[in-house]
């Protein structure tokens, strides 16, 4: 397994307050990672600098054990780290139609038409969304708008797919349904997954890891069954439970 | 694909008034044109611009001014421009502002083969414009309002007790009214003068924006009597409303007579062609043209045959105010930045 | 654009260079007010009446304005009444018109034996009626605007916690700061406005100026008259502005949300309906019907169609070159400061003081550049793109207050999703950002085209010889035409901004409509 995302002591501020401290995160190839914590604990955040949106103040990111950021300094642009996101509100670019979203994704992998098609009907058609490719966002169902975001994630290949909560608003059997595809899509396509959530029906369908941020830091991490077994954040602890999964002592 | 495809043809009007914004070149600079700017009326200096252009197949681009309480006007475009001008000849409506140019060194000095026959008295002596036909200060009353036998005779009669409350002026500071002022200061005195626009005042005499809404406001009889230009007049006669005029102190001081004046603009792009409309301008024909047109204005030569109901007296029958038209400007600025902008403020 | 921008100089740099071209017009007469000694004194007892004067028409405008438009924007948006669509759109109307014709309008009226009976504006206050009526639709569309924000479950909330009185509670508050700051703009630009005060005999500092302009050729008074003014302006609003910095920057900041359908109210529907009438009848058709009055005693129409014909061209080159130029330096600023509250706000309060000053001040001011520059400079100074090019400045406020609260329902996540997919700036801007702020652009676009359509000012001093717009056009022929031929000519005026507007109208139904 290599490592695919590493970070390094970072810290990171929104104005006075430190979000991020000396924080060291690991994700490998094809990992599927739950970032887990209460509301304003920094895992967008923690997102948002491994995607290169933004920049810690102190500590480093190496994107495939390259140097990717460091203390303010963003040394390889967020369109060639081979990521994508889901952002929390989809970010579909309103005035585009599906496709035109899809082609629009593609600028930063200088394709030639050709390619560039070949790309979005394979995207599309990989979510199931290929008659939709005429549509615009704003005329879609949230579990369609899910789906175009989605393709347009997936189009560009990335290594590594970034999740920021992109489930809210959606009903218990489409957001099944997306799950069920994203899972599927990352068998097939082998990619690594981070997925910030509060879920825990989103955790059980995508990731086999838990990492609990807390106090800027990654308080715990382990798989569902050993945090279970030795939970050591009152968090870790609630959404084991709430899994269903059962710890040593039965409870 | 269709909504997109009318919303660029909309637009495209717009792209392309910013592409023929920028039409660059002056088209007057290239041959065969003359630049005009005018304080006449545009419906007046228009159709004689027209004859010219026919005449003569060179172009004018006229441009026509605002009264002057409507916007900062032209004569301020011409003194911002006067290092490098656009215009070839200024033709004012009055001496006055002929005079403000010449004092600016705007103008240039002119003296044209066809002002032959046009009284000096009336031109500027260095030739820095000559004047040619003709409007006079008259008043003005409402018919339905003032009697034959109440009507007034004398611009003292604005003061008049009959007339309390129901005279009024156009602004003293602007136009042909300004210049009304300061030949009244010339004529009467300072002291005669100041006395009089006192006794407007305590006439409650009412000042308006213009000649224009004197007319007005006379002839829907919101007013019984004004002060205001013979083509003002000529334009409620021909339009049927009931008002009358009259020739002030004829037996006095007479009236202001207040011809038109060509100027030669220093330095203009076109001299050439400018002197050559200037010249056009001066000729008689041109003033018995203007005598006919709605302005109806006066010949300042005798000897041009007047039309079938002319509606004014040839200037000859009228008893003029005695004006030293060439020193009028600078009366006019010593009256209006004291005396008549206090007046104003004072009674507006 | 978006949270992790690291060129905070190319900001800076961009909204100094649109500051620069919108003060840069104005710079050789104060230059030279400053520079040159006028013998007659500025601050003399009939100035500091005009001040007094200026300020209380300023501010009754403003209150005029508020007091009528921000209800009506309120109920427009909160219910459903007959024709809805076709009274909201027709509130534009005043806005069209420079405000010498209402006045005219309203002179013929009182002429008019048969209705002698209507109350004549005069003085003062006359000025204030008819100019704050003029102000309502900035008001009203700013409060319609803003309104339209607020979301359906926002409004069921305050239903069913309290009532109608809730929700128009409710929405007062949220619409309130823009409303505010449309109604001071409808103020301020009431300043610089000279016509009202002349014709009812109100001294205005605008009279004043106008005095030291065409009266007394003093440059340096006039100079310096323009700056008490602006000075003042900016003593009364920057406080204002300031204070309710982060509530206006923010309330100019639009969200994108889900707006409310409007419902049907059995008194506040009438309400709504009766009081947009009512606004209409008053504030157009009444000045409109006295400016027509002498068109049935003597139609000139075909005379004033070809005058109309031969204007048609200019005026859309002076209004569309404006509008475009506005625009695009609004659009410019909006992008660059739609982040920063503190930055929003003093650009705003610099634009609002720049838009107080009267007209001539860069007329003039470009004319005297313009003589001293080489001739090949001409294209820049001296053609009709001049005229559009200054018009267009002199009404960037507008504009950029339209452009901010525009800028401000873009999506932060829009500007994340495009640099994750290395989407750059401009092609950004190009295929997203400019296609989303379309409606804004549009009405913008055509706000300032009909201000500088009203602006005679700037076109009459700057307008190319032979080149002619059809407001300059109205009031050259004013004075001494056939009263039939004025009235031709604004009828036919008013009956071209009405097709504007109706078109423009369909714009957003064909926007959203639109396919690739």
């Amino acid at each position: 397994m290599t490592r695919l995302v590493r970070c390094r002591g970072l810290a990171c501020r929104r104005g006075k307050q430190l979000v991020l401290s000396e924080m060291d995160f690991e994700v490998t190839s094809g990992e599927s990672v739950a970032l887990l914590g209460s509301s304003g604990s920094g895992k967008s955040t923690l997102l948002r600098v491994i995607a290169g949106l933004e920049t810690a103040q102190r500590g480093e990111v190496l994107i495939a054990d390259r140097l990717a950021s460091r203390a303010g300094q963003l040394l390889i642009p967020p369109h060639r780290r081979g990521i994508a996101m889901l952002f929390q509100d989809l970010a579909l670019w309103p005035n585009l139609t599906v496709a035109g979203n899809v082609r629009l994704g593609l600028s930063g992998l200088r394709l030639s038409m050709h390619q560039s098609r070949q790309r979005i009907e394979q995207a599309l058609d990989l979510c199931g969304i290929g008659d939709l490719a005429a549509r615009r966002p704003g005329t879609l169902s949230g579990g369609q708008q899910q789906r175009v975001a989605l393709a347009r994630a997936l189009a560009v290949r990335p290594r590594l797919l970034l999740l920021d909560e992109p489930f809210g608003g959606l009903d218990l059997i489409t957001k099944q349904a997306v799950l069920e595809q994203i899972a599927q899509l990352k068998r097939e396509l082998d990619f690594a997954l981070i997925l910030v959530t509060h879920s825990p029906a989103e955790v059980r369908g995508l990731c086999e890891t838990l990492a609990v941020l807390e106090g800027g830091r990654i308080a715990e991490r382990g798989s569902v069954d050993k945090i279970a077994a030795d939970a050591q954040s009152a968090l870790g602890t609630a959404f084991v439970q709430a899994l269903g999964v059962k710890n040593n002592s039965g409870a | 694909m269709q909504h997109s495809s009318s919303i660029r043809w909309l637009l495209l009007p717009f792209v392309a008034a910013l592409v023929l914004g920028c039409d660059g070149q002056d088209a007057a600079t290239s041959r065969g044109h003359v630049v005009v700017y005018t304080s006449v009326d545009d419906v007046f200096a228009e159709p004689i611009c027209k004859q010219f252009q026919q005449q003569t197949g060179i172009t004018v681009e006229l441009v026509p001014d605002t009264e002057e309480t409507k916007s900062t006007g032209l004569l301020n475009r011409l003194i911002a421009e006067k290092e490098r001008p656009r215009a070839d000849v200024f033709w004012s409506g009055d001496p006055l502002r002929a005079a403000i140019l010449k004092s600016q060194s705007v103008s240039a000095p002119y003296d044209s083969p066809a002002a032959e026959g046009l009284p000096r008295m009336f031109s500027d002596s260095e030739h820095f414009w000559t004047s040619f036909s003709a409007r006079a200060r008259v008043l003005i009353y409402n018919t339905d309002l003032v009697t034959e036998t109440d009507r007034p005779t004398s611009i003292r009669d604005l003061a008049a007790e009959r007339f309390k409350g129901k005279a009024c002026i156009a602004n003293p500071l602007f136009g042909t009214t300004s210049m009304h002022a300061a030949a009244l200061f010339q004529v009467l005195g300072d002291d005669a003068a100041k006395k009089f626009f006192q006794s407007l005042a305590d006439n409650n005499l009412k000042i308006l924006s213009s000649n224009g809404e004197v007319r007005r406001r006379v002839a829907n009889g919101e007013f019984a009597i004004g002060l205001t230009d013979t083509d003002d007049v000529n334009v409620a006669i021909r339009e049927g409303k009931p008002v009358g005029f009259v020739y002030p102190d004829q037996d006095g001081m007479g009236i202001l007579i207040v011809p038109n004046a060509a100027v030669l603009i220093a330095r203009g792009p076109n001299s050439e062609n400018g002197k050559k409309f200037i010249d056009y301008l001066l000729r008689a024909e041109t003033e018995a043209a203007l005598a006919r047109s709605e302005a109806a204005q006066m010949p300042l030569r005798s000897n041009v045959v007047l039309p079938h109901g002319f509606p004014f007296k040839p200037l000859a029958q009228l008893k003029s105010m005695s004006v030293a038209y060439g020193t009028l400007a600078a009366t006019l600025e010593n009256i209006s930045g004291g005396f008549l902008k206090q007046w104003v403020d004072e009674n507006q | 654009m978006g949270r992790h921008d690291g060129k905070p100089l190319l900001r800076w740099v961009l909204v100094g260079t649109v500051l620069v071209i919108a003060v840069g017009p104005t710079v050789p007469l104060v230059v030279l007010t400053l520079g040159r000694e006028s013998t007659r004194p500025v601050w003399t007892d009939a100035f500091r009446q005009a001040v007094q004067n200026t300020l209380w028409l300023g501010g009754g405008v403003s209150v005029l304005s508020l007091a009528i438009g921000f209800p009506l924007g309120l109920l427009a948006t909160l219910y459903r009444f007959p024709a809805a669509r076709s009274l909201v759109s027709f509130q534009a109307l005043p806005l069209l018109l420079p405000s010498f014709l209402p006045c005219i309008g309203w002179s013929n009226l009182a002429a008019a034996k048969w209705l002698s009976w209507l109350p004549r504006p005069n003085g003062c206050l006359g000025c204030v009626f008819v100019l704050g009526l003029q102000a309502v639709p900035l008001a009203f569309f700013a409060t319609w605007a803003a309104c339209r924000n607020l979301t359906a479950s926002q409004l069921d909330a305050a239903r069913l916690y309290g009532g109608e009185k809730s929700v128009l509670k409710l929405s007062a508050r949220a619409c309130a700061p823009v409303a505010i700051l449309a109604a001071l703009l409808g103020g301020i630009l009431s300043l610089s406005d000279s016509g009202a005060p002349l014709i009812f005999g109100c001294r205005s500092v605008d009279v004043e100026i106008l005095t030291s302009f065409s009266a007394l050729f003093d440059y340096a008074l006039a100079g310096r008259q323009c700056l008490l003014l602006a000075g003042f302006v900016l003593l009364l609003v920057a406080p204002v502005l300031l204070a309710g910095r982060r509530r206006l920057a923010s309330a100019v900041l639009a969200r994108q949300t889900r707006p409310a359908i409007p419902c049907r109210h059995h008194v506040l529907s009438g309400v709504a309906s009766a009081g947009l009438l009512l606004v209409l009848i008053i504030g157009i058709v009444i000045p409109t019907f006295g400016l027509c009055l002498p068109v049935l005693k003597n139609p000139m129409i075909a005379r004033a169609a070809h005058k109309v014909s031969g204007t048609a061209v200019p005026t859309l080159v002076f209004t569309g070159g404006a509008g475009v130029i506005a625009v695009m330096l609004a659009t410019i600023v909006a992008l660059a400061v739609s982040e920063h509250s503190r930055a929003r706000g003093t650009v705003l309060v610099i634009l609002l003081a720049l838009l107080a000053l009267p007209p001539a001040l860069a007329a003039i001011g470009v004319s005297q550049i313009a003589t001293g520059v080489p001739p090949w400079l001409d294209r820049l100074t001296r053609s009709r793109g001049t005229v559009s090019l200054i018009l267009g400045v002199r009404f960037l406020p507008v504009a950029a207050v339209v452009m901010l609260r525009a800028v401000g329902t873009l999506s932060p996540s829009w500007i994340d999703a495009a640099r994750v997919h290395g989407v750059s700036a401009p092609r950004l801007l190009v295929r997203v950002v400019l296609p989303h702020l379309g409606p804004a652009i549009i009405v913008s676009l055509l706000l300032v085209m009909v201000l500088s359509a009203a602006d005679i000012t700037t076109t009459h001093l700057l307008q190319p010889p032979g080149v002619q717009s059809l407001p300059v056009a109205i009031f050259t022929v004013m004075a001494n035409s056939p009263e039939g031929l004025v009235a031709s000519l604004c009828l036919l005026y008013l009956l071209c901004v009405v097709l504007l507007l109706a078109a423009a109208a369909q714009l957003p139904r064909l926007w959203s409509r639109r396919t690739v």
